[in-house]
């Protein structure tokens, strides 16, 4: 339904808005020559007229009216009908995949800036599937809670050590899987918010640069921007790149929850000649990038490949997968000891992380789903005895506050959101971003689509979010009676199929914990 | 976006001085329609060059009696996009049947309809947040 959504609401729209104008003027003929009555039907239809110009040339704060004009007024109205008929006619708050709309009127929210206090309880289900918070007996003060930092790098006493203030950060999405103004919104938006954005892997951060944010330059598996003809790695240009102002951290992706062990996969339609500049690839082809880096065939040609782009860089440089084997994770961290090489972080990709394109079979069955790889993670590296190596990163549907403070809470330091900033760039889930008709301009680069989308307007929608949630990650962790972010742990959490009771986790009592945690990563 | 969201912010009270367009849109409505459905003789010589006597007449009547209910109601926003509706009919037949001067009176009524039509775009402008359907795109 989505598709065929998309198509004809640009035509029967581009139909609309030329017949209304049209209509109008015939209507006034009509009135004029044959009875005065007709003018009744002229009057609305001049309003008419009027409004629909205004949507599609005067307003820049919803794009899907500046791009389809009245027609696009059919959403709005549909979502005034409310919950109670909604249900009925469609579906209901809760059933939308991937987000429900109760989880994505959130992010809406607090990108417009609004209060997000709602009423009468939540909407989610309460059978103990779902992770929640658990709150102290004792709140913390406010005053007395402490500022986040987080120095990426610090472990190796770099220069260039990267230090975060906020524990969020906008997640790999490339140029290519996004249009320019979607990215320079983002770009612009982190700058205001003051968080690093991801580039993807797109190659030259073009567009990234423009508006003078931090970068966190991502190296896929085509390595584009930093690769020779072959696809290894082109230190030359590595070493261009991150001299770069803005660039402040190398990634090296070796894999994504949403098509872990499958390369980046960039549809033809999305291909213009610009990108294929960018990324030094064919006109009219799918590009797809090879399953795995070229210098990475095991653990210690991976871990050797890290110390590489890290001599190279000069920068701190974090490695990005989605877990699959445990045995493999093990063996990937004892090489690291033996080599002592240590990426400045690792960042976990839950399967059920988004994309631009991706098969529709890795996207569904395949990978570890965020919750249950990051305890895992964090377990496997305490065991090693690495922990304090590096920091751990995790992304996957952590748009809300309290999904985010879960994830720190497991065991990450910060984490990454790719769709909760889409969200906030207004992004209404159409599911069309792998076929250049996004029709709110983010995931398309036709240029009558991205009109729509007001750069400077959804940057600060974008900065709202981010300022939005820091809000609620404070009041949180007065509540989980915490004084700071860094210090959440697994006692802040109730996972599903167990009660809390079974389990005793605190920092102090760390062999406890790792027990405990083994537990969660074996339940079925 | 928005509109069925309870938390949609609740516009402030509109400023007191919109209630003089607002009683000046609906005043100058309820007497115009009076006079219309009062057979005025000057309405009549109006309606009669638009070939729309009687009936059209009274049906503008009706719609401006109309017009000035909702204004005083509180769905003024509503009331004043329908009376500038009918003051864009009236602009119609003045400049394309009746022409600046109706009847010898000097531009009187072109005045008049001036008038009602700025302060209904005014009430409209001011407190177009508050329409029913476009109020949260606007
Ligand atoms: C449109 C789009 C493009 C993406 N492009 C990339 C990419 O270039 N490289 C990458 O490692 N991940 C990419 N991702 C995955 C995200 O970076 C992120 O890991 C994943 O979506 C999980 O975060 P989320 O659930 O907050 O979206 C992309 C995701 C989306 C939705």
């Amino acid at each position: 339904m989505a598709l065929s959504f998309a198509v004809d609401l640009e035509k029967v729209s581009r139909a609309a808005n030329i017949s209304i104008p049209i209509v109008t003027g015939l209507s006034f003929l009509a009135g004029n020559y044959l009875t005065f009555y007709l003018h009744f039907v002229t009057v609305p239809l001049i309003m008419l007229t009027g409004l629909n110009l205004y949507y599609l040339h005067g307003q820049r704060s919803h794009a899907l009216l500046a791009n389809y004009g009245i027609l696009a007024q059919m959403r709005y109205l549909f979502e005034s009908l409310g919950p109670e008929f909604r249900q009925y006619l469609f579906m209901s708050d809760t059933e939308e995949r991937p987000f429900n709309r109760v989880e994505r009127a959130e992010v809406y929210r607090k990108a417009k800036g609004i209060d997000s206090a709602s009423a009468f309880g939540s909407q989610l289900q309460f059978g103990g599937a779902d992770f929640k918070l658990l709150h102290s007996m004792y709140p913390v003060p406010k005053e007395e809670l402490e500022p986040y930092r987080l120095t990426i790098g610090e472990e190796r006493e770099l220069d260039q050590a990267y230090t975060l203030d906020k524990p969020l950060m906008i997640s790999a999405m490339s140029y290519g899987s996004l249009g320019s103004h979607a990215v320079r919104a983002l770009a612009r938006g982190a700058k205001k918010a003051g968080i690093p954005m991801n580039t993807g892997e797109g190659g030259y951060p073009k567009y990234h640069l423009m508006e003078g944010c931090d970068l966190i330059f991502q190296m896929g598996t085509a390595k584009f921007g930093v690769r020779h003809e072959d696809g290894t790695l082109d230190d030359e240009r590595l070493a261009k790149l991150a001299a770069e102002d803005a660039v402040k951290v190398i990634e090296i992706k070796l894999s994504q929850g949403a098509k872990p062990g499958k390369g980046g996969l960039l549809p033809k339609e999305k291909i213009t000649q610009e990108i294929a500049e960018l990324r030094g690839v064919p006109l009219g082809k799918d590009v797809v990038s090879p399953p795995f880096h070229a210098e990475c065939r095991d653990a210690a040609s991976t871990v050797a490949f890290i110390r590489r782009v890290q001599e190279v860089s000069g920068l701190p440089v974090g490695i990005k997968l989605c877990l699959g084997r445990d045995t493999e994770l093990v063996a990937l961290l004892r090489a690291m000891k033996e080599q002592d090489v240590f990426p400045d972080y690792l960042s976990i990709d839950g399967a059920e992380g988004g994309t631009g394109a991706a098969p529709k079979a890795f996207m569904d069955d395949f990978g570890v789903p965020l919750l249950e790889a990051l305890p895992v993670v964090d377990a496997r590296l305490k065991d090693e005895e690495i922990r304090h190596k590096m920091k751990l990163f995790a992304a996957g549907k952590l748009i809300s506050p309290g999904k985010q403070l879960i994830a720190l809470s497991l065991g990450a330091d910060a984490v990454y959101s790719a769709r909760g900033f889409m969200l906030a760039l207004g992004c209404i889930q159409a599911l069309q971003c792998n076929a250049n008709t996004c029709p709110v301009g983010i995931t398309t680069h036709r240029p009558e689509l991205q009109r729509g989308l007001d750069i400077e307007g959804k940057a600060q929608r974008v900065a709202n979010y981010v300022h939005a949630l820091e809000h609620d990650w404070e009041e949180a962790l007065s509540a989980l009676g915490k004084r700071s972010l860094r210090e959440l742990s697994p006692e802040n959490v109730l996972m599903p199929g167990r009660l809390q009771g079974d389990t005793i986790l605190t920092r102090e009592d760390e062999q406890q914990n790792l027990i405990n945690l083994r537990r969660v990563s074996r339940r079925p | 976006m928005g509109s069925a969201d309870p938390a949609t912010p609740k516009h402030g009270p509109p400023p007191l001085w919109l209630w003089g367009p607002r009683l000046i849109a609906a005043g100058v409505m309820a007497f115009v329609a009076y006079l219309k459905l009062t057979d005025n003789p000057a309405d009549i010589a109006i309606f009669t060059q638009l070939g729309m006597e009687p009936h059209g007449r009274y049906l503008v009547g009706a719609i401006e009696g109309f017009c000035a209910l909702v204004l005083l109601s509180p769905y003024a926003p509503v009331g004043a996009v329908m009376t500038s509706g009918v003051m864009l009919g009236a602009i119609i037949a003045h400049a394309t049947k009746l022409g600046l001067i109706v009847n010898g009176d000097g531009g009187k009524h072109v005045g008049l309809l001036a008038l009602v039509f700025l302060s209904s775009l005014l009430l409209a402008f001011f407190r177009r947040r508050e329409l029913p359907l476009i109020g949260d795109t606007l």
